[in-house]
């Protein structure tokens, strides 16, 4: 049941993107993904929804590879919340979550679409709002109503691409709560973040990638430490643990961190070797 | 008479008439067109002033049931007896219902007139489309004699005929053996002239003119293509080249133009850059000329006009104007208004 | 709480039914008030004609049989230039406002259409450049006006979505291009009337403002059989266009829908269907805008209903336009295409004022 991301290449132009990137997920896991920008998180949420075609590797789900199914099959086995933007057109909250609903609808969406888009509407509290344009919504409003239609679409897995962003304080804690509700009943949940602290909050696995390869794989409390997410994020930064909570800040410089510039983190470990700030999974 | 007993009566005729040896008439309009007619026309819808001109002038005028509304209103200046109803729409959006409502024998219209379209719309109800364009200057003597057949007034097409010959004889005699003078004609719009393969243009060189622009060709046979009639040149060369007389046209109505309007179309040529030392200014050689009158016949009468104003001495003994009354009084039935001050004016630096 | 939860969720039920009741009400109004139009404007003209009138004219269409000459005459009128002319702009105007209804969907945008981007005055050039090249051949045009119609405004659609998508479809991108290949077309037009003859010229002039004058049975069955292929396409992929308009690129791909077939093959329709009609009736600006938002205003914007809703909006408004054409002056007939955009001009200032986001 877990889902298996196995040895992921993906060229962009001839350069490649992406390395051999390999790890794998369990029901009831909320990972976060991180890396500074650039590094290839968008680009790695694309390949595994199928939409930047891969060089090389397989996402295997249930004994299935998601990349080799139709897009409709795989629409039906991962869901996709984006940043959230605009929409161009006045729609009702409800159509926007039933949109959810389209891998399984022909013309016509069936009652089991209707209920599934109730009840998604109802665990997010969207009823009340069910009548509203999408477009008169505020930003938060707009979040909820994406991962809305995200369970509308009764996936057991979630992908979300930095979808917290754009929102006020309150609003991410809300999406972050959300998803990890969603994981808790067993789902599973890939979130590209910026936010260290969130991802430290309320994730429970963590995975780290720099310039195309995967360089750290662990539980957010262990894998956030001082030394690899300064080389990560290539800034020094401050962990520190206490309250059972993990605290991520910028030094400064009273307590500065030296990191040499010539020491990104895969570079480190000559292909081929055990990466060692790879911390190995039990 | 109701319409329908009219019209009851009308099949009786026809019906008779075909049980007669049949009158065919086998015409070939200016496209090339075979237009089968079992009568001489007898009611006529005419979209185009030029064509209604040469229709009146051969004697159908009363056979004229269906005009264009802008032709409407001019001949309604000239005291034309035609009701609004008898309006068909405009050139290019011809009211088919209307021309249908008519009742013609035929439908009569220029070759850019969209005779194509028209034809085929008509085509359902038995009116044929005659292609006559009475504007073509190298068209006309033809269009006269189509004309004249189709409605079976041969002899009114031969007066036309004659007339016009009469009017060339008139220019060619006086014109004969003279050095052409040079000519800037421009049109409505500032700094657009006509150039070789318009009508204005031949008409010009007609009247013994030469354009200062003749050589503004571009296009097959040696003739400018496209907008002929209005071909935008480089103001500067007006100066250069320094013509003789200056004809500058404007406005087109059977009533000419005020005072007012020769006025200000004078104070604005005058005032163009250079114009004032112009030698058709300083000599008083520039006319300002509402194009109603002269464009008749297509534009014979602007070759007349023009050959009088290059050679004001070979025309001591003749006055245009004389024709003109002519042919609007006798041919088409219409008033003369006059000459100069109502179609025309001759203005210049020397006047004022 | 449950209590609670559960009528909420009853009232949203109800409400999404009620909603739609009233959208399929609203549709049906809409086709009868188009319908009743259609009967008006046959009926009335420079000479205005009775049931009756139509009804011997249509029975003899179906039936034959012999009339008098003067009921010949009147059943002439009305099947040989009144129906045409107005089954043609209902036709047109469908094509039109579906095609700007589908663009406006797939590009994400609700102020383009077929002329926006530039299409109608590439098609009209297309147009003008057959009537001018067939004239020189001594051939006649007909056929190839559409056929070249076709071909530019899909090449124009190819240069101005094809250089949008590397500004990635922003939307002053599109309206700049598109403001950008409306003059390149329109001085080409205008160009050729220095190469055309007396004649060409006449006739391209009548594409400048499109007119249903010259409406003919043999297009109206082209384009009855054009929409009759491709509105159920549309039709079928409409929820796609769905999941695309509302949610992007991205995550309408991860709705399976197959986005790049989608907007190709729906775009290559939209363009191909208004280019038939501007080679048929010439440029008719607005309609392709201004029927889809009409119709939003009335059904909303799920594209399941705004569809099949854009042709009654298009076709009620372009019959409209010609009818008010023939009726204000009398017996002179108004090009729609004028009529149109002295309506529609405004119409699309006010949509532009009253959208909500900047663009």
């Amino acid at each position: 049941m877990s889902l298996e991301i196995r040895n992921i290449d993906l060229h962009y132009r001839k350069r490649q993107v992406l390395h051999q990137i390999s790890f794998h997920l369990e029901p009831g896991e909320f990972c976060a993904l991180l890396g500074p920008n650039g590094s290839g998180k968008s680009t790695l949420t694309k390949a595994l929804l199928g939409l930047a075609p891969v060089s090389g590797g397989s996402v295997l789900f249930e004994g299935v590879d998601l990349l080799s199914l139709s897009r409709v099959e795989r629409a039906k086995r991962i869901a996709y919340v984006p940043q959230s933007s605009p929409v161009p057109f006045d729609l009702r909250v409800y159509d926007a979550v039933l949109l959810g609903r389209s891998p399984y609808a022909g013309v016509r969406y069936a009652p089991a679409d209707h209920q599934a888009t109730l009840r998604s509407l109802e665990k997010l509290g969207l009823l009340e709002l069910s009548d509203r344009y999408v477009n008169e919504l505020s930003g938060g409003q707009l979040q909820r109503v994406q991962i809305a239609r995200a369970f509308a679409q009764g996936t057991r897995i979630l992908l979300l691409d930095e979808p917290t962003s754009a929102l006020d304080l309150r609003y991410q804690v809300e999406t972050m709560r959300l998803v990890r509700e969603f994981t808790r009943e067993g789902g599973i949940a890939l979130m590209a973040v910026h936010d260290l602290n969130h991802a430290a909050r309320y994730c429970n696995r963590s995975v780290m990638i720099s310039d195309g390869h995967l360089v750290a794989d662990g539980a957010p409390g262990e894998v956030f430490t001082s030394q690899t997410l300064s080389r990560v994020f290539d800034f020094p930064i401050d962990v520190s643990h206490g309250d059972g909570l993990v605290t991520v800040r910028p030094a400064e410089s009273d307590h500065e961190i030296h990191v040499p510039s010539e020491w990104p983190a895969h570079r480190a470990a000559p292909r081929g070797q055990p990466n060692r700030f790879v911390e190995a999974r039990a | 008479m109701s319409v329908r007993s009219r019209l009851r009566l009308v099949v009786a005729v026809t019906a008779m008439l075909s049980a007669l040896p049949a009158y065919s008439l086998t015409l070939t309009d200016e496209v090339g067109r075979t237009i089968e007619l079992d009568k001489p026309i007898e009611r006529a819808v005419v979209i185009g002033s030029y064509d209604l001109d040469i229709i009146a002038a051969i004697g159908g005028g009363d056979r004229i049931v269906g005009v264009a509304g802008h032709d409407f209103e001019q001949y309604r200046k000239a005291g034309a007896k035609w009701v609004p109803e008898q309006t068909v729409g405009e050139m290019g959006q011809i009211n088919y219902e209307a021309v249908i409502a008519a009742d013609p024998d035929a439908l009569i219209l220029y070759a850019n007139g969209g005779w194509e379209e028209a034809a085929k719309q008509l085509a359902p109800f038995d009116i044929p489309v005659i292609v006559a364009s009475g504007w073509k200057n190298d068209r006309f003597d033809e269009n006269v004699t189509l004309l004249g057949e189709a409605f079976g007034l041969q002899d009114g097409a031969k007066r036309v005929h004659d007339f016009r010959q009469r009017i060339y004889a008139e220019i060619d005699k006086r014109i004969a053996g003279k050095a052409p003078r040079t000519v800037y004609y421009e049109n409505e719009i500032a700094y657009q002239t006509p150039t070789k393969g318009s009508g204005f243009y031949e008409a010009i060189v007609r009247g013994g003119g030469k354009s200062i622009f003749e050589d503004v060709v571009f296009g097959k046979d040696g003739r400018t293509q496209g907008t002929v009639w209005k071909t935008p040149i480089d103001a500067g060369e007006v100066l250069t080249r320094d013509p003789d007389v200056i004809i500058r046209e404007f406005g087109n109505s059977y009533n000419g133009s005020t005072a007012e309007v020769f006025a200000a179309e004078k104070a604005e040529l005058l005032a163009r850059p250079g114009w004032s030392d112009l030698k058709a200014a300083q000599d008083n050689n520039i006319y300002i000329v509402n194009a109603y009158q002269l464009g008749q016949q297509a534009k014979t009468l602007t070759s007349l006009y023009v050959a009088s104003w290059l050679y004001p001495e070979a025309f001591a003994d003749l006055n245009p104007d004389d024709l003109t009354r002519e042919w609007v009084e006798k041919y088409l039935g219409l008033k003369h208004l006059g000459g100069d001050g109502v179609y025309f004016t001759r203005v210049g630096k020397g006047q004022s | 709480m449950a209590l609670a939860e559960l009528t909420a969720a009853d009232l949203a039920v109800a409400r999404n039914a009620r909603r739609q009741q009233w959208t399929t009400v609203l549709i049906a109004l809409s086709v009868a008030a188009l319908a009743l139009l259609t009967v008006y404007s046959t009926l009335k003209g420079t000479t205005s004609y009775s049931l009756a009138d139509l009804g011997t004219a249509l029975h003899q269409a179906a039936f034959g049989g012999e009339l008098a000459r003067d009921d010949q005459r009147v059943a002439n009128v009305l099947l040989h230039l009144r129906l045409p002319r107005v089954l043609l702009a209902i036709f047109s105007g469908a094509l039109l406002s579906l095609a700007g209804a589908a663009m406006q969907g797939l590009l994400r945008n609700p102020l383009v259409s077929p002329y926006t981007l530039g299409l109608s005055p590439a098609a009209g050039f297309g147009a003008a450049l057959a009537i001018l090249l067939s004239q020189s051949a001594g051939t006649a045009a007909g056929p190839y006006i559409s056929l070249s119609a076709i071909f530019f405004s899909l090449l124009c659609s190819l240069v101005v979505l094809g250089l949008a998508s590397t500004k990635s479809m922003n939307i002053t991108v599109l309206i700049l291009l598109g403001t950008a290949l409306t003059s390149i077309f329109t001085a080409l037009t205008a160009g050729l009337q220095y190469i055309a003859n007396d004649e060409a010229i006449a006739a391209i002039a009548r594409w400048t403002f499109g007119s249903v004058n010259e409406a003919r049975w043999s297009h109206v069955v082209v384009l009855l059989v054009t929409l009759v292929v491709i509105a159920p396409y549309f039709m079928l992929r409409a929820g796609a266009v769905n999941s695309l308009a509302f949610a992007g690129d991205d995550t309408a791909k991860s709705l399976g829908v197959n986005v790049g077939v989608l907007r190709v093959s729906l775009i290559f329709l939209a363009v191909t269907g208004s280019s038939l009609v501007v080679s048929f009736i010439g440029v008719v600006g607005f309609v392709g805008l201004v029927g889809p938002h009409i119709a939003r205003l009335i059904v909303g914007s799920d594209h399941r209903y705004l569809f099949p809703f854009s042709m009654v909006t298009g076709g009620f408004l372009l019959l409209l336009a010609d009818t008010l054409g023939r009726l204000v002056l009398p017996p002179r007939v108004i090009p729609v295409g004028i009529v149109v955009a002295l309506v529609g001009a405004p119409l699309f200032i006010y949509l532009i004022l009253r959208k909500r986001n900047a663009l």
